[in-house]
């Protein structure tokens, strides 16, 4: 266990547990007032800590908390093939997120803050309207929706609860990506390539780790 | 801290290799305790043996949802009974143990459930619409991993998160097992 649980007493080392057990098994975010190891904040630190040793954070949401993976953790593991999506799953799940978040978002429909998973449904019909054949959708869509990556409301489809463990900055960095596809030659395009541009030159040309350089 | 990665790469591939050198899995044993986990040693059908992350045996994942299971999602009733249904077909003997259980035809588990629900069911409910949702339920369970992913043969395997049962559950099992669903003429 970590110096943290180790040091608290029997009863809170359980609240912790429950809490860190809560967190890793549930697909909704869970509300802190339900969880002590949640609501309090020395807890929370206990839990976010051990989350750590596993490569994975905890993740706030509008609604409570959940966890997922640490964005280098993330990195390493797609590196490795591992939780990448393939082709055709890719490519449903992009027409999901433009339909269901980036287009109403631009249309000003959905609240920029607005959650992945409280996207407008999709109807299924619309999917099958796109060059992807009608069977590949059919199939893909399953298998998001099995990997809890989409949702099913009646016959249309929303991003599913998977979305809520994507990190803020993961979360963004899918956007972006949306932004790039939808519109590569667009101003938001344009703004978003130069940032990325720059924080690649910052970080080749600083020899200090980043975590240690905020430090100082 | 150790590294994460070896744990954060169990969690999202759901079974690792077994690793050769005892100062590895030492290590990784170590890692899992500090992080509030366990590994749990599965064994595979064909003498394979793997590791999964589970959850110490005073840590009840259904007990810390505050759930009996009727919240969770894809847990319905349907996919309860399909489970049991494959349960009961891939464990014909309740003094061996749960896992790996007996590899069985799907059809196999699709007959037990047939002869096990109710007969004089409403003519919207026909046969072939409640196998469409029990084959449902099997593609559910499978990407859970309470079943194994559809191997080439197409047999039902029960699965390693079975393995994270605790032991109370199993015997729960063992107790009731003359009750799970199988087809008649098969041991019970």
């Amino acid at each position: 266990m970590t110096a943290g649980l180790d040091a608290l007493p029997q009863q809170r080392q359980a609240d912790v547990l429950a809490a860190l057990c809560a967190l890793e098994t549930e697909s909704r975010p869970l509300p802190a007032a339900s969880y002590r190891a949640l609501a309090e904040p020395a807890l929370r630190e206990v839990v976010r800590e051990m989350l750590a040793t596993a490569g994975r954070v905890l993740v706030e949401t509008g609604t409570g908390y959940t966890s997922g993976y640490d964005d280098g953790i993330a990195d390493r593991l797609a590196e490795e093939g591992i939780g990448v999506l393939p082709p055709d799953d890719r490519a449903i799940l992009t027409l999901v997120l433009l339909f269901s978040v980036a287009i109403p978002r631009a249309e000003g429909k959905l609240a920029p803050e607005a959650p992945w998973t409280l996207g407008h449904p999709v109807p299924r019909q619309r999917l099958n309207g796109t060059k992807v054949p009608k069977g590949v959708v059919k199939a893909g869509l399953q298998r998001l929706q099995d990997a809890g990556i989409t949702r099913n409301i009646g016959d249309s489809v929303r991003p599913g609860p998977q979305f809520d463990r994507l990190t803020p900055a993961m979360s963004t960095t899918i956007f972006e990506e949306l932004l790039l596809l939808a519109d590569p030659r667009g101003p938001l395009a344009d703004a978003i390539r130069r940032r990325r541009a720059s924080s690649t030159l910052a970080s080749a040309e600083s020899p200090v780790p980043a975590e240690e350089h905020h430090g100082h | 801290m150790p590294d994460p990665l070896p744990l954060a790469r169990m969690r999202a591939l759901r079974l690792v290799a077994v690793p050769w050198a005892e100062e590895e899995l030492a290590l990784l044993q170590e890692t899992a305790t500090t992080a509030g986990r366990r590994l749990i040693d599965v064994a595979g059908d064909h003498g394979a043996r793997a590791l999964m992350l589970g959850w110490p045996a005073d840590v009840d994942p259904m007990a810390v949802l505050g759930a009996d299971g009727e919240d969770l999602p894809g847990a319905t009733p349907t996919t309860c009974l399909v489970l049991a249904a494959c349960i009961g077909c891939c464990w014909p003997d309740p003094d061996a143990p749960l896992l790996p259980g007996k590899p069985v035809p799907e059809n196999q588990v699709l007959d037990a459930l047939a002869s096990f629900t109710r007969p004089g069911r409403p003519v919207s409910e026909s046969l072939r619409t409640r196998q469409a949702h029990w084959k449902s339920a099997i593609r559910r369970l499978r990407a859970c991993g309470f079943l194994v992913p559809e191997e080439e043969d197409s047999l039902i395997r029960l699965g390693p998160a079975l393995a994270g049962w605790g032991d109370a559950d199993v015997r729960h099992l063992r107790d009731r097992h003359a009750d799970l669903p199988r087809l008649v003429g098969e041991p019970a």
